[in-house]
């Protein structure tokens, strides 16, 4: 798409040691991704997770390259990471400070904000997430979608161009689940987005499907999710031998 | 994950004069506090300290259940050190052993609500600025005081949970079958905090 810079995978390949060998965890990914927004579907293990921390360097490929608009992930982490905000399924495990407003002031203390800045910043974040009423709150007293706004304010905080958010939706009530949709409907950054939330999903003009590490359809929701739908009932295309 | 016991408390947003206090006030304090209960010649010095801790506490705004949260996990502990100073040295070093004890949860307490960890942090990295002239960075030092302050009560919450898991199944948990999967909970929660900070560029 013209306008928007590309997540680009060139012949990636992840694979992992284990007991009895080598499991490949990705097989041979060859994308570029030039979408505003992006949502990748598939069964637990496919890979999504893997394929997703590529972007900011938390799995390196075994071989093949990832460049997030440009940077080369391999050579420069640390500005692929600038780029791209992480949000985790489980936010508990995102959030690293006792409350809201501190966690999100750590984010700011990385991205450089002086110190008498950073309080006011905070607070302004988790107001534009909904939650500046529970900012002073211990994050355990917090409800599940309260720590994903908290987890996601955290994110943004860095100032990232793109946004990867790994099965957001997963822990969240209908209620909560609205809150970050429409949140997300309002960021101007670029989204990837894994998900089993085929309602999500489809309101992405391009979703991927991966099965067994391999991207087994990629194209427009209303032609991906239905086929996707099926093979799950009916099995997929390519499957390994056991 | 549950709350977890809560050893240290948090910070609570208030106008109290501790509150207002600036922190090398709060750490000039805490410097005078050590320096008597190490000096101290016997139990009475920080069972007064305490007392006068306690107070400040409650003033500041911290309420009894909050008091009873925090030392209600160490009381175990304090019951033990008691009996085995009242066998060895007698009730008045176990009253002294305890008290300093006493004295040291009751001022984390007071400084945790009183203080935001923020504050803390920046304090704690002013003050170890030195140790740039050997090579290190005290905003790690910072960032690793405050996931420590996190960590603790995550960590005790995990065996909690262990422990209920044990339980549900009908068996009697047994301390030291929970400390191989009460590790695991850890490194697994440990590689998390890495990677979400990571994430966000703190590697």
């Amino acid at each position: 798409m013209p306008g928007i810079p590309a997540l680009v995978c060139s012949g990636v390949t992840v694979t992992a040691p284990t007991a009895s060998g080598e499991l490949t965890l990705l097989d041979g990914i060859d994308l570029t991704l030039g979408e505003r927004r992006i949502a990748v579907v598939g069964l637990n293990g496919s890979g999504k997770s893997t394929f997703l921390r590529l972007f900011n360097g938390l799995a390196r490929p075994s071989s093949g390259t990832v460049t997030v608009h440009g940077t080369d992930v391999a050579r420069d982490v640390r500005a692929a990471r600038r780029r791209v905000g992480f949000v985790f399924t489980d936010p508990l495990s995102q959030l690293v400070m006792p409350t809201p407003v501190e966690d999100v002031e750590l984010s700011l203390r990385g991205a450089g904000v002086p110190r008498a800045r950073r309080r006011t910043a905070a607070l302004q974040l988790l107001e534009r997430v909904g939650i500046a009423h529970r900012a002073e709150h211990s994050i355990y007293d917090l409800s599940g979608g309260e720590r994903q706004l908290a987890a996601f304010a955290a994110v943004l905080a860095v100032g990232p161009d793109v946004l990867v958010l790994d099965e957001p939706t997963t822990l969240l009530d209908l209620r909560n689940r609205g809150r970050l949709t429409g949140l997300l409907d309002g960021l101007p950054h670029q989204l990837l987005i894994a998900t089993h939330d085929l309602g999500l999903a489809a309101t992405a003009p391009r979703v991927l499907v991966l099965h067994e590490g391999r991207v087994v359809a990629d194209g427009r929701p209303g032609q991906v999710l239905p086929a996707y739908e099926r093979w799950c009932a009916d099995g997929f295309p390519q499957e390994r031998a056991p | 994950m549950s709350r977890g016991p809560d050893l240290f408390g948090s910070y609570s947003p208030g106008g109290s004069l501790l509150h207002r206090a600036p922190l090398w006030g709060k750490g000039a304090g805490i410097v005078v506090v050590t320096v008597a209960v190490v000096l101290a010649p016997a139990w009475p010095v920080p069972a007064v300290l305490a007392a006068v801790l306690l107070a400040a506490g409650t003033a500041a705004g911290v309420g009894a259940r909050e008091w009873w949260r925090g030392l209600a996990p160490a009381l175990p502990v304090l019951l033990l050190l008691t009996v085995y100073h009242v066998l060895t040295a007698g009730p008045g070093q176990a009253a002294d052993v305890v008290g300093t004890i006493a004295v040291f949860l009751v001022l984390t307490r007071v400084l945790m609500h009183t203080t935001p960890l923020a504050e803390l942090l920046d304090g704690v990295v002013r003050l170890c600025a030195p140790v740039r002239l050997v090579g290190a960075d005290p905003e790690r030092i910072g960032l690793a005081i405050s996931l420590m302050l996190r960590s603790i009560p995550f960590v005790v919450g995990a065996v909690g949970e262990l422990r209920d898991a044990v339980r549900a199944r009908g068996l009697r948990p047994n301390p030291v079958l929970l400390v191989t999967p009460a590790v695991i909970s850890t490194v697994a929660y440990a590689q998390r905090t890495g990677q979400a900070l990571a994430a966000r560029g703190f590697d």
